[in-house]
């Protein structure tokens, strides 16, 4: 256990080496004379068909794709617990309309759909956002909705109402605390998710469009060049790889630590 | 009342099909560029330098109703929908119910048969994990499954021609046609769905693990391995199964990626195309199928789960 800690956080120290020594190289400058370069002292993880410094766009990669996932996890976790909150609590024809969106949402795979979102809103940092947060808001959503559900029939809630709190005082100081620990763990492994389908947008050739160095963008880019350099694909499919594996070892992590914690807060009730 | 859930379940998966590609019908129209500007260079003369004359643009714009308002367009397209026909396509000019029908067979064999795989290697490190008698190995496939979960499929597949088809020469890179062609989009498809339903199965191994009735096994002495088999693995098998059906579905968002890297003639390959070129009778074919075979996974989970397990049975009835 606490020989995985360390490693663990050796790999992130290594990963996070490397960004940091990247982000101090240029990585839209071209030098012809080094086109398809291979790994050396001076380009450590050599050069693509331009003659760029693919250490470099790598590093740059990094700052695309884990801010966008970032931005994309905030936004579908704010917006999935507020109208779970909603549909949860309200219910009637609300709770049905959100329900039917809901399942309509989820009649085609994300990636589909950001995909047909991605040409419709033709292409940007933007669009990439909004066509990750349409589908990715439901898993947060329903999973509010359905403790908002159980904890609106607790005894401590009809005593909260008997007491006369209103619904905003129960919403915020009972109903909420309850549901951030799993929407911390789901959030976790939806990082990883997230940061999967920015990099298979990109590969598509319907994510951020080069020059951009995103990293999807860049192993689509690499495509041609495979045989002659391999390098070109290999480091920044293996960042994807790593970076994804320890957002998705830290989620299954916080979701063992967490679940148990909550099912005794349930007994408890 | 099974009947009426069923029928319940149909409708609102017939509704929620509708509402899907009217939104893509949607935004699909109001994407810049001119559809009708696109047929004239593509189908009518071949070239991308052509500019077409108001005059003939309008001929397009009749020809194809792209004149009518956009409710008017859903509407025609959803009755010709209805009985198959989805048009002709923008770029091809060819029916797009012939074109997607050559491309059916493909994407569903691929599927299907990474998801064979992938179950069989999910039963193999289930047993492994349950029976193994050494910590290491729980670790090694807990990274597996992790390993699984985090690699891209377009850099597994990448990395696989590298080595078998341009490295060792073993296989063929791309194509579609033998039985040696399934097995690197199979294997992608495998490696990178194992580590859900093993995860599954794993977790409710271990809750399975606590029934009172293995302690009555092993307190008569069954040894590990019928006990795995013939009490544990049934019952841990509950929550894997359904799951596995809505599985085929995500695989359908899988195969969209594997298709393009393989130059597979499937379906994926076919939307991806057709979305760089803003095909839209093909994008709007396209979508419809995948998302009648996505809630039809969905549904087919369900009951999958219905007919298995005889305690959601009874609650339910």
């Amino acid at each position: 256990m606490k020989a995985g800690i360390v490693l663990y956080a050796m790999v992130c120290a290594a990963l996070l080496g490397c960004v940091a020594w990247g982000l101090t190289r240029d990585p839209v400058a071209m030098t012809l004379s080094q086109t398809l370069a291979s790994p050396s002292w001076d380009l450590p993880f050599g050069a693509d068909h331009l003659g760029r410094d693919i250490l470099a766009r790598v590093a740059h990669g990094f700052y695309w794709d884990f801010s966008l996932s970032l931005a994309v996890v905030g936004c579908c976790a704010v917006l999935g617990v507020c109208l779970g909150l909603a549909s949860g609590w309200i219910g009637g024809w609300i709770d049905g309309l959100l329900n039917l969106v809901m399942d309509s949402v989820l009649s085609l795979p994300h990636i589909v759909l950001a995909m047909v979102i991605m040409v419709a809103l033709s292409y940007g940092p933007e669009s990439l956002v909004i066509a990750l947060v349409l589908p990715g808001w439901i898993k947060y959503a329903r999973i509010i909705r359905a403790q908002t559900l159980s904890l609106k029939q607790a005894d401590f809630v009809a005593c909260e109402r008997v007491l006369g709190a209103n619904a905003p005082y129960i919403l915020f100081r009972h109903i909420l605390p309850n549901a951030v620990p799993p929407v911390l763990g789901l959030a976790a492994l939806d990082l990883g998710h997230t940061l999967l389908s920015i990099a298979s947008l990109g590969f598509l050739g319907l994510g951020l469009q080069p020059p951009s160095p995103e990293w999807g963008t860049m192993i689509m880019e690499s495509r041609p060049y495979i045989m002659r350099a391999p390098w070109n694909a290999f480091f920044p499919g293996l960042f994807v790889f790593l970076f994804i594996f320890l957002f998705t070892l830290a989620g299954r992590k916080a979701e063992a630590a967490l679940s148990p914690s909550t099912e005794d807060a349930h007994v408890a009730d | 009342m099974q009947h009426s859930y069923i029928l319940k379940r149909l409708g609102l998966m017939a509704l929620t099909i509708l509402c899907a590609t009217f939104l893509t019908f949607v935004m699909l129209r109001l994407t810049p560029g001119d559809p009708a500007d696109l047929i004239l260079k593509k189908v009518f003369v071949g070239s991308e330098e052509y500019v077409g004359s108001q005059d003939e643009r309008s001929v397009m714009e009749e020809r194809y109703g792209l004149n009518q308002p956009l409710f008017v367009q859903y509407g025609r397209w959803l009755g010709q929908a209805a009985t198959l026909d989805f048009g002709h396509s923008y770029t091809s000019g060819q029916r797009v119910s012939q074109e997607l029908g050559l491309r059916v067979w493909p994407t569903l064999s691929l599927a299907f048969s990474a998801m064979a795989v992938s179950l069989a290697v999910t039963l193999l490190l289930g047993a492994l994990y349950n029976l193994a008698p050494f910590r290491g190995v729980k670790t090694a496939i807990n990274l597996s499954i992790v390993g699984s979960i985090a690699i891209p499929n377009f850099y597994l597949a990448l990395l696989l021609v590298l080595m078998f088809s341009l490295r060792l020469d073993l296989l063929p890179v791309s194509g579609y046609g033998t039985l040696a062609h399934y097995i690197l989009p199979v294997a992608t498809l495998a490696c990178t769905y194992f580590g859900y339903t093993t995860t599954i199965l794993n977790d409710s191994a271990t809750q399975v693990r606590s029934q009172e009735y293995i302690l009555t096994a092993r307190s008569k002495g069954l040894a590990p391995a019928p006990l795995f088999s013939r009490h544990m693995l049934r019952n841990s098998l509950v929550p894997v199964v359904p799951y596995a059906a809505l599985q085929l579905g995500y695989m359908l968002g899988g195969v969209v990626v594997v298709e393009t890297v393989f130059s597979w003639p499937g379906v994926g390959k076919y939307l991806v195309d057709s979305l760089q070129s803003k095909d839209m009778p093909v994008i709007q074919a396209c979508i419809a199928f995948i998302a009648l075979a996505f809630s039809g996974a969905n549904l087919l989970a369900d009951l999958v789960l219905w007919l298995m397990d005889p305690r959601v049975r009874f609650t339910r009835s």
